[in-house]
C-alpha cells in the first residue's frame, strides 16, 4: 500500500491541530455529562479527523495476476528404464504418465493458463515435441542433479511459472539426495512434483546395497554385507527372504531374514573364504516372494580379486623378553603376513633370526639399504636401542614410509622412549609423538578404544549402539604402559589409558600419516599379559595386534596399479581403465608405458595403449563402451625406461544386462516431496493431479500484470465517516452534552 | 638334626645371596641411572622382565634332592645370564619366585582369580622324585600351556651310592613324561629332533643336552600346536650350573632353553 496524496508531514500538522481543536472544546463544553461520555465523544471526533486526514493522503494498493498464457509451464517427463515398468494398472508408468498429464483434461486446463514446454530426461535433458509420444530411453539411468541442473541453464531468463518434475523419484546416478536437492534450490523457480508409481507401493524384496571387499586374500576370512529391503509382503513375511551367496556358481551360504515391519531394510551377513585364486565371480540372490511383483531386482553380481599375496612384515626386538615371543605368535598366526624377525641377544649385538626365507635374509642384522627395507609391507620396532641403528637405517626407514608407504609400528619401552634415543634421529619426525622423559605410568591400569580406536577397530568391530559389552571390558589391568604426552597436531589417538571415570586420559596409542605411509606407536609394552591372563580362547590379544598391521597395511602400494571403474556397470556404459605406475623408488614414472589386454566375456582379447595422464592418483587412463555382458579382465603390462624390468597386474569388471534403474522400483515420495518443499512446490501422486491446476502458484520469474486499486475514495470511507459523526451526535443528544 | 642343619645352611647362604643380590641390583641400578637409562629390574612388576620360577610340588619318595634341589645354582645360572644376554631379569629373591603346586589347584577352583601363576610364563621344575600331579594341576597346567606358558623340568637324578659309578635313576624324567603327555589333549610328547631350533638358537647342541649324570634318555619335549610347551632333560643340567660350574656347556645349554622360551 503506497500514499499519494497529502505528504506525511502536513497529515500530522493537521492531526495536531484537530487535537488542539478538540481539546479546547471540551473545555468549553456545557452540560453535565460524564467524564467517560465525553472522553468517548473526544474519541470518535479524533477517529473521524484521522479517517479525513487518512482520506486526504489517498492510499492506494496494488495487486499482481498472472497474466494467462504469457509464463512457461515446464513439464518435465522420467523417461528412464524404471518407467516401462508395468505396475500401474496394466499400464506402464510411461503410458501413465502420457495419458494422465499430456492427454487428460488437466492438460488442457494447465494450457489455458500457461504456455507449455516439454522436455524428457533419463541420464540427460532432451525436449519433447508436443505431437511426438513419449518412449523409454532402453535402460538409461536416472539422472536428477543433472536435469536441475540443465534446467537451470536452459530456462535462465525465461518467464517460468514453475516446473512440474514426473518420476517415480529414484535416481539411480548420483543418488545423493542433498546434491540434489541443492540443484533444484539453485534453479530459483517452484517444482511441482507428480509422483508416478504405485500407492501403496506394490510388494517387493529387493537388494538394496551390498558391502564386499574388491580384493580377498586367499587365506583369510572376509565378511560380506548385504541390505535386504523389504515392503508390503504381508503374512508371507512370517516366512522370511532367502538371502543366498554363491562364489562361481557354487553356493557358499544361504541365510534368512525376517522382517518385522511393513517396510523394512535388514542387515545379512555372511563369511567368506575364497578357494580359487584369481578373479571370482560373487551372485547375492534373494528367494523370490510369492507376493512380489518385481522379481527381477532379486539378484546382484560382483568381482572379487582373490589374492595369495602374504604381507611382508619385519620385527625387529631389542632384547629377548615375553611380548616378542606372544607379538610374533599372534602375526605368525594369521596367514595373511609373512613375519621375519630378529631379536638382539646381547651387548655385543649377536641376534637370533627367525622366520626368514633364505639364509641371506636379514644376514648383517637389520637392512642397510632401500633395497632390502623396501622389500617389506610393515616393519615393527620393539623396545630397541636407537645405538643398533646407524644414521643411514634412519633415513631408509624414514623413506621406507614417507615413499615406498610403508608402516612402522613402534613398541614402547625404556630403551625405544629414552629421550636420549629415537628422538635425536631421522625417525623422529615419523612418529606421531614427540619421544620425552616422564612417560612410564606407574601401577597398573586398563585400555580403552578412543573413538578413531572404534572406527578402526582396535578390538574388533564393535557398535555401542548393540549395548553388548565391549570386548575391551574383558582386558586385565597391565603394568608396563608408557603415555604419549605430547601428540603431533593430525596425530590421532587410538586408545587412552584407562585410570578413573574421567575421560580426559592420556592416549597409549596413536598414528600419523606420514608421506605415503602410517605410523603407529602403541605404548603398552607388556600386552603379552592379555593373552596369558585371559582365557586360552578368548583371542582378542590377537585381534589387538592384527588389526594394528592392518591399519599399517593398507597404505603400501605396488609398481603398477589397475582399477576398473565402475566395477560393475550395465551394458552401454563406459568404463575407465586407470592406475598408476611408479618407478623403482616409489616415484611417480614420467615415461610410463602401460599397455592394457582387455579380455571379454566370449574370450577375444584387445590391446591398447594408454592414454598418459596427470592427475591425481592416477597416471594413466583408457576409456571405453564395452558391447557385451558378462565378465571382463583386463591386465596392465609396465614397462619401465631404460630397464628390462616388467610388471603386470590385473583387474576386472563386469557388464550386468540388467540395469540398475531396475534394481529400486517403488515410488520414493520422500525425496519428490522434498524436492517440492525446497522450492517452494507442492507435491501430488498422479492419481491426483486434478488438484494439480489450483496448486500451481507461478513463481517470481512468471508475468504478471500489476492493478492500481484506490482505496481512498470508496464508500464505505464516507459511510464509516457518517457513522462516526452520527455516533458522536448521539453520545451528545442522549448525555444532554448540548 | 641334620635336616636342620642343612636347612638352616641353606637359609644363611638364601641370605648371602639375597644380600650380595640387592647390593648387586643397586649397583647395577646406578649404573644405569648414570647412563640415563631406566632400570626396568628396579620394578619388580615390569613385564619386560623374565622371572626364572621353580615349581614346587610333594614328592612321592624319600629322596636327598627335591624340589627346591641346589637354590643357589639357580642364582649362578641368573648371574650368567645377566653377563652373557641382554634378558632383563626379576629382581624377586628365589622364595618370592617359587610357584606352589598347589596355587595350580587355586586356580582350577576360580578360574576369574588372579593368580601369579599367569605372570610367570616360564617355570622350572627339578627333583629326584617320582611326582603326582592331581586333576585340578593338570587341567591348570594345560590352559597355562594354551594360553603361552613354558615349563622345563630337570632330573636332578637319584643315586643311592656315590661311590659306585652308576648312571644314577631316572623317577622324575619318568614321572614327567607320564604325566605331562596326557596334559594337553592334542599335544604329544616326543623326542626333541636334533634340527630343533632349541639346539641352536644361540649355541649349537647337534647331539642334544649335555649330560651331568643320569640315564641317557633323548630330551623329550611336549609340542603343541607345532610349538613346544615343555620340556624336560635326564642329564641333571641344573646341577652342572653348581658343581661344574667352569664347564660352561651346562649353563650354554640352559640359555639355549630361555632364549627358546623367550623366542618361541
Amino acid at each position: 500500500m503506497v500514499f499519494v496524496g497529502l505528504p506525511l508531514n502536513l497529515t500530522l500538522i493537521g492531526l495536531a491541530l484537530a487535537g488542539i481543536v478538540i481539546l479546547g472544546a471540551s473545555v468549553l463544553q456545557v452540560g453535565r455529562a460524564g467524564r467517560a461520555s465525553r472522553a468517548t465523544t473526544y474519541g470518535l471526533r479524533f477517529l473521524a479527523v484521522l479517517l479525513v486526514m487518512w482520506v486526504l493522503r489517498e492510499p492506494v494498493a496494488y495487486q499482481d495476476e498472472p497474466l494467462d498464457r504469457q509464463s512457461f509451464l515446464v513439464h518435465t517427463y522420467d523417461v528412464s528404464g524404471s518407467m516401462s515398468i508395468t505396475d500401474m494398472d496394466s499400464r506402464s508408468r510411461l503410458d501413465c504418465q502420457e495419458e494422465m498429464l499430456r492427454q487428460g483434461s488437466v492438460r488442457t486446463l494447465l494450457d489455458r493458463r500457461h504456455r507449455a514446454v516439454e522436455f524428457v530426461f533419463a541420464n540427460d535433458l532432451k525436449v519433447q515435441a508436443d505431437t511426438d509420444p513419449l518412449h523409454v530411453e532402453t535402460e538409461a539411468g536416472t539422472d536428477l542433479t543433472s536435469l536441475f541442473r540443465s534446467l537451470a541453464g536452459r530456462l535462465q531468463g525465461l518467464p517460468v511459472s514453475a516446473v512440474l518434475l514426473s518420476s517415480d523419484g529414484n535416481p539411480s546416478i548420483g543418488p545423493d539426495p542433498q546434491t540434489i536437492l541443492d540443484a533444484a534450490v539453485q534453479m530459483d523457480t517452484p517444482v511441482y512434483t507428480i509422483g508416478v508409481a504405485p500407492k501403496p507401493p506394490a510388494p517387493d524384496v529387493w537388494i538394496e546395497e551390498v558391502q564386499a571387499p574388491s580384493r580377498m586374500d586367499r587365506n583369510a576370512t572376509h565378511d560380506v554385507s548385504i541390505l535386504v529391503g523389504t515392503r508390503g509382503l504381508g503374512e508371507s513375511a512370517t516366512q522370511g527372504v532367502e538371502v543366498v551367496l554363491t562364489e562361481n556358481d557354487r553356493e557358499v551360504d544361504r541365510l534368512r531374514v525376517y522382517p518385522t515391519r511393513d517396510r523394512q531394510v535388514l542387515p545379512a551377513r555372511f563369511q567368506v573364504q575364497p578357494r580359487d585364486r584369481g578373479w571370482n565371480s560373487y551372485r547375492v540372490t534373494l528367494t523370490p516372494s510369492p507376493a512380489e511383483s518385481y522379481p527381477w531386482n532379486n539378484t546382484h553380481d560382483f568381482l572379487v580379486q582373490v589374492v595369495d599375496h602374504r604381507r611382508r612384515v619385519l620385527y625387529v626386538e631389542g632384547y629377548p623378553r615375553h611380548e616378542y615371543r606372544f607379538l610374533r605368535a599372534a602375526f605368525a598366526e594369521d596367514a595373511r603376513f609373512e613375519v621375519a624377525s630378529l631379536v638382539y641377544l646381547d651387548q655385543k649385538r649377536r641376534f637370533y633370526r627367525q622366520g626368514i626365507r633364505d639364509q641371506e635374509q636379514l644376514k648383517e642384522g637389520f637392512p642397510k639399504t632401500e633395497d632390502e627395507l623396501f622389500a617389506y609391507d610393515v616393519v615393527v620396532l620393539g623396545d630397541v636401542s636407537a645405538d643398533l641403528f646407524d644414521e643411514r637405517q634412519f633415513e631408509c626407514l624414514r623413506d621406507f614410509v614417507k615413499d615406498r608407504g610403508g608402516g612402522l609400528l613402534f613398541l614402547g619401552g625404556d630403551h625405544s622412549f629414552d629421550p636420549q634415543g629415537f628422538a635425536r634421529t631421522a625417525l623422529a619426525d615419523v612418529l606421531p609423538f614427540r619421544i620425552g622423559a616422564g612417560n612410564r605410568v606407574e601401577g597398573k591400569f586398563g585400555v580403552v578404544p578412543t573413538v578413531h580406536g572404534l572406527e578402526q577397530a582396535l578390538f574388533g568391530p564393535y557398535d555401542p549402539a548393540d549395548g553388548t559389552t565391549p570386548p575391551w571390558s574383558q582386558l586385565p589391568a597391565t603394568h608396563g604402559l608408557f603415555t604419549l604426552e605430547d601428540l603431533k597436531p593430525g596425530a590421532l589417538a587410538l586408545a587412552r589409558l584407562q585410570r578413573g571415570p574421567s575421560a580426559d586420559q592420556p592416549a597409549l596409542v596413536a598414528y600419523q600419516r606420514y608421506g605415503r605411509g602410517i605410523s603407529v606407536i602403541c605404548g603398552i609394552s607388556g600386552t603379552w599379559q592379555w593373552k596369558f591372563q585371559m582365557p586360552s580362547d578368548n583371542t582378542l590379544y590377537q585381534t589387538f595386534w592384527k588389526q594394528m598391521i592392518l591399519i599399517l597395511m593398507n597404505q603400501t602400494r605396488p609398481r603398477l596399479t589397475l582399477k576398473a571403474h565402475p566395477p560393475s556397470l550395465p551394458l552401454g556404459d563406459e568404463v575407465v581403465l586407470s592406475g598408476q605406475a611408479f618407478d623403482p623408488r616409489f616415484q611417480v614414472d614420467p615415461h610410463t608405458n602401460v599397455e592394457l589386454t582387455i579380455e571379454s566375456p566370449d574370450g577375444s582379447q584387445k590391446t591398447q595403449r594408454a592414454e598418459s595422464v596427470i592427475n591425481e592418483g592416477t597416471t594413466y587412463q583408457y576409456r571405453f563402451t564395452p558391447t557385451q555382458a558378462g565378465r571382463y579382465q583386463v591386465t596392465a603390462h609396465l614397462e619401465s625406461a631404460g630397464t628390462d624390468t616388467r610388471h603386470d597386474v590385473q583387474s576386472a569388471f563386469h557388464v550386468t544386462s540388467t540395469s540398475p534403474e531396475r534394481q529400486i522400483v517403488n515410488l520414493n515420495e520422500t525425496l519428490l516431496r522434498d524436492i517440492a518443499n525446497s522450492t517452494g512446490g507442492a507435491y501430488v501422486h498422479v492419481s491426483e493431479t486434478d488438484t494439480l491446476p489450483d496448486l500451481i502458484k507461478p513463481g517470481r520469474h512468471a508475468i504478471h500484470r500489476t492493478t492500481r486499486i484506490s482505496l481512498w475514495d470508496r464508500p464505505w470511507n464516507l459511510g464509516l465517516l457518517l457513522g462516526l459523526l452520527l455516533a458522536e451526535w448521539g453520545i451528545r443528544r442522549w448525555r444532554g452534552m448540548a | 638334626m641334620r635336616e636342620r642343619q642343612s636347612n638352616r645352611r641353606r637359609f644363611l647362604q638364601d641370605s648371602l645371596y639375597a644380600m650380595a643380590g640387592g647390593t648387586w641390583a643397586s649397583l647395577g641400578s646406578r649404573l644405569h641411572a648414570a647412563q640415563g637409562t631406566p632400570n626396568p629390574e628396579l620394578d619388580r612388576n615390569h613385564p619386560s622382565l623374565f622371572c626364572f620360577s621353580r615349581l614346587r610340588y610333594p614328592s612321592l619318595m624319600r629322596v636327598q634332592d627335591n624340589w627346591d634341589a641346589w637354590p643357589d645354582a639357580d642364582e649362578m645360572f641368573l648371574r650368567y645370564l645377566r653377563r652373557v644376554s641382554s634378558v632383563k631379569l626379576s629382581p624377586l629373591s628365589w622364595r618370592q619366585r617359587v610357584i606352589d603346586v598347589t596355587e595350580l589347584g587355586r586356580v582350577y577352583d576360580a578360574p576369574e582369580r588372579e593368580s601369579p601363576l599367569f605372570t610367570r610364563p616360564f617355570l622350572f621344575m627339578t627333583g629326584e622324585s617320582r611326582f603326582h600331579l592331581d586333576h585340578a594341576s593338570r587341567q591348570t597346567l594345560g590352559e597355562y600351556f594354551r594360553r603361552g606358558g613354558f615349563l622345563w623340568g630337570d632330573d636332578c637324578v637319584e643315586r643311592y651310592d656315590y661311590s659306585v659309578q652308576t648312571l644314577g635313576e631316572d623317577h622324575f624324567f619318568l614321572s614327567f613324561c607320564e604325566y605331562f603327555s596326557e596334559i594337553l589333549p592334542g599335544a604329544r610328547m616326543q623326542d626333541i629332533p636334533f634340527d630343533h631350533p632349541l639346539y641352536h638358537c644361540v649355541f649349537d647342541f647337534s647331539r642334544g643336552s649335555p649330560r651331568l649324570q643320569g640315564q641317557p634318555h633323548r630330551d623329550k619335549g611336549l609340542f603343541y600346536q607345532d610349538r613346544m610347551v615343555a620340556m624336560v632333560t635326564a642329564g641333571d643340567i641344573h646341577c652342572g650350573w653348581k658343581h661344574h660350574g667352569r664347564l660352561q656347556k651346562y649353563y650354554q645349554f640352559a640359555l639355549n632353553i630361555v632364549i627358546y622360551a623367550l623366542t618361541h
